[in-house]
């Protein structure tokens, strides 16, 4: 019976008016990433070099046996396909793409990294992911020769610490029996790693989509439509009456900031996790933030809006809208991984049937949207036109010179060449 | 362009400049009056545009009213999805009538209200709001 929704669907092709025309150039192409003041190293090649030899390297998890490429698989758009992610335990959040992430304001989907190279002290040292403490990972990086040598390159010879006792983190015991000169090198060389994590994953951009072929083809018409009848209608509606833009817009479709949906807990009662309520404060307690003392640019404006920003009793329970770029590579979906495919997203959205009662100060943006079944599978038309091309093969996996001791799910399958950057950066 | 540019010297000969060191391009800036009428207000902004989800920032210069204003605040809001900024602003006088707002982030698109509040020397607040409509 469904082809009685969907025929007359099928035979009025879809016409843009001036504001979808707009609109659709708002979304493509994705630019280069806003520049990152608050890393002086965001833009440097070699920096990123030794950014990626860390990112595919189990040896600076507490094991050995967890890299960050273990959860952000490169032939998953760099997530892991779990609801929520497993390292040295199991977490309570789904793992996110990390092709576009250097865009976003906020880190985590409650937002409590302020910079990309913010965010990578957090992993690092989680114990339910990587388990490692900053002064094994210092010892490490001093006794692997590459990955020394491309250090010492980049910040200088590494000073000589002596034996330092396994374990140490700045909550550890034997934290307080180091000189403080040796704590300061510690997290010296610790933030600087980081810093170059975050060189690194500035590079992984989402590649060109067959959204983004149809916007460009507005300029040569010759070009051919890239996109179904289904999914320019999908554009229409998420861009219309389905209000998806409100939060969903730019180049990455997301607001970079934060909402409460109203996703209930798995009993149906209203969820307990606090997202950007507890986020926020994590991140203005850290000395790692934007405007502390390892920020290499504390005045910029990067760095003062965490202080600026307002938290109200609305973000209790808020998360950040996620990218929907590569959206179809990475479900399961939500901050939890609750939902298996879009359709399970788009149904949620459709009903809003399953939202727990809100608070009363939750904002008000959502409405039950009652669409059709043919209405749905072209708003998912639309979000599978997304997917884009990889980033270039030798962003994918280790580099060459420093073969790490495993890999465990890595395997590299991609070979299209890279996408090449467009568009203005954003300056904030 | 043009017609922008005159626009601007426009205002700009008829405000006397702007303030040194803040030098805010118009739009031609928004007259705002509070609801008792007792104070004018005109808000200029440095983008050309109300922009979506990019930080900018307000001037605003008292232009009239029964005295010297002791503080001035602006705030910014949607009333239909009952939610302010995500940004917490202040505003700095400048000059004694020229006021700065930095960083003002409005991060969704749809129906905003500006609102410019003035609170005078026997600290009684007088606002003046603005629909905008943000794209
Ligand atoms: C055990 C799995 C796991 C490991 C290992 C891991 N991550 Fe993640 N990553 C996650 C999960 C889960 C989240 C979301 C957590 C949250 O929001 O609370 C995340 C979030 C992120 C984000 C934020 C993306 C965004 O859009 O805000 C970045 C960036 C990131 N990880 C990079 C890394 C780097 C770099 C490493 C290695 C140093 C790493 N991750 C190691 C699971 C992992
Ligand atoms: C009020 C802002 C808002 C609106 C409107 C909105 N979204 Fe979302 N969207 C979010 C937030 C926030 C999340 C993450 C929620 C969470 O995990 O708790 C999300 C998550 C998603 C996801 C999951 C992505 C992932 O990687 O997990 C998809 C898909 C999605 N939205 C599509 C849509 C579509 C389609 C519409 C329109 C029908 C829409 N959104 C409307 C804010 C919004």
């Amino acid at each position: 019976m469904l082809y009685l929704f969907i025929l007359p669907a099928v035979l009025m092709a879809p016409t843009l008016t001036e504001d979808q025309i707009r609109t659709a150039r708002s979304m493509s192409p994705v630019p280069p990433p806003p520049s990152s003041p608050t890393n002086a190293m965001a833009d440097d090649p070699a920096a990123a070099l030794l950014g990626q030899s860390l990112f595919f390297e189990p040896g600076i998890s507490g094991k050995g046996t967890t890299s960050c490429s273990s959860c952000h698989q490169p032939t998953l758009a760099f997530s892991d396909g779990r609801h929520v992610s497993t390292g040295a335990g199991v977490g309570i959040r789904n793992a996110p793409t990390l092709l576009g992430a250097a865009h976003q304001r906020w880190f985590f989907w409650d937002g409590r990294a302020d910079s990309l190279w913010m965010q990578a002290t957090h992993p690092i040292e989680d114990p339910l992911e990587m388990n490692a403490a900053r002064g094994d990972v210092v010892q490490f990086i001093a006794h692997t020769p590459q990955l020394r040598r491309r250090y010492e390159s980049l910040f200088g010879p590494i000073p000589e610490l002596g034996a330092l006792p396994a374990g140490l983190t700045p909550e550890s015991e034997q934290w307080n029996s180091l000189t403080s000169t040796q704590q300061q090198s510690v997290n010296e060389i610790f933030v600087n790693l980081c810093k170059c994590l975050a060189a690194y994953e500035r590079q992984l951009q989402p590649g060109d989509s067959d959204f983004d072929r149809w916007v460009a083809s507005f300029e040569s018409p010759d070009a051919g439509p890239a996109l179904s009848d289904s999914a320019i209608r999908g554009f229409q509606l998420f861009t219309g009456d389905a209000g998806c833009w409100q939060c969903h817009f730019g180049p990455l479709l997301s607001d970079r900031e934060f909402h409460d949906l109203g996703l209930p807990a798995p009993d149906g009662s209203p969820s307990t996790d606090p997202g950007r309520g507890e986020g926020y404060a994590t991140l203005r307690a850290s000395s790692f933030r934007a405007d502390g003392p390892w920020s290499d640019a504390p005045e910029s404006r990067a760095a003062r809006r965490a202080a600026a920003a307002r938290i109200g009793p609305e973000h209790w329970g808020a998360f950040r809208t996620p990218s929907l770029r590569n959206v179809a590579l990475t479900a399961p979906y939500m901050h939890d991984g609750r939902f298996a495919s879009i359709a399970e997203v788009l149904e949620f959205y459709n009903t809003l049937e399953t939202q727990a009662r809100r608070h009363h100060h939750a904002e008000d943006v959502l409405q039950p949207l009652n669409l059709n079944a043919a209405q749905l599978a072209d708003l998912e038309a639309f979000l599978r036109s997304l997917s884009g091309a990889p980033p270039a093969t030798h962003l994918l996996g280790p580099l060459q010179d420093t073969p790490p001791t495993a890999i465990p799910g890595d395997q590299i399958r991609h070979s299209t060449p890279p996408a090449a950057t467009k568009g203005a950066p954003i300056h904030e | 362009m043009m017609t922008r540019t005159l626009v601007a010297l426009v205002m700009l000969a008829a405000l006397g400049g702007c303030s040194a060191g803040h030098q805010l391009a118009p739009p031609p800036g928004h007259l705002m009056r509070t609801t008792d009428g007792q104070w004018d207000v005109i808000v200029s902004s440095s983008s050309d545009t109300w922009p979506l989800n990019e930080y900018f920032d307000l001037e605003i210069r008292v232009i009239r009213g029964p005295s010297a204003p002791v503080e001035v605040r602006a705030d910014a809001g949607m009333p239909a999805h009952r939610h302010g900024m995500n940004v917490q602003v202040d505003t700095v006088r400048t000059t004694s009538d020229i006021w700065l707002t930095q960083d003002m982030l409005l991060h969704m698109p749809g129906d905003w209200v500006l609102t410019i509040d003035v609170i005078d020397t026997s600290g009684v607040l007088h606002r003046a709001t603005m629909p905008i409509v943000v794209h």
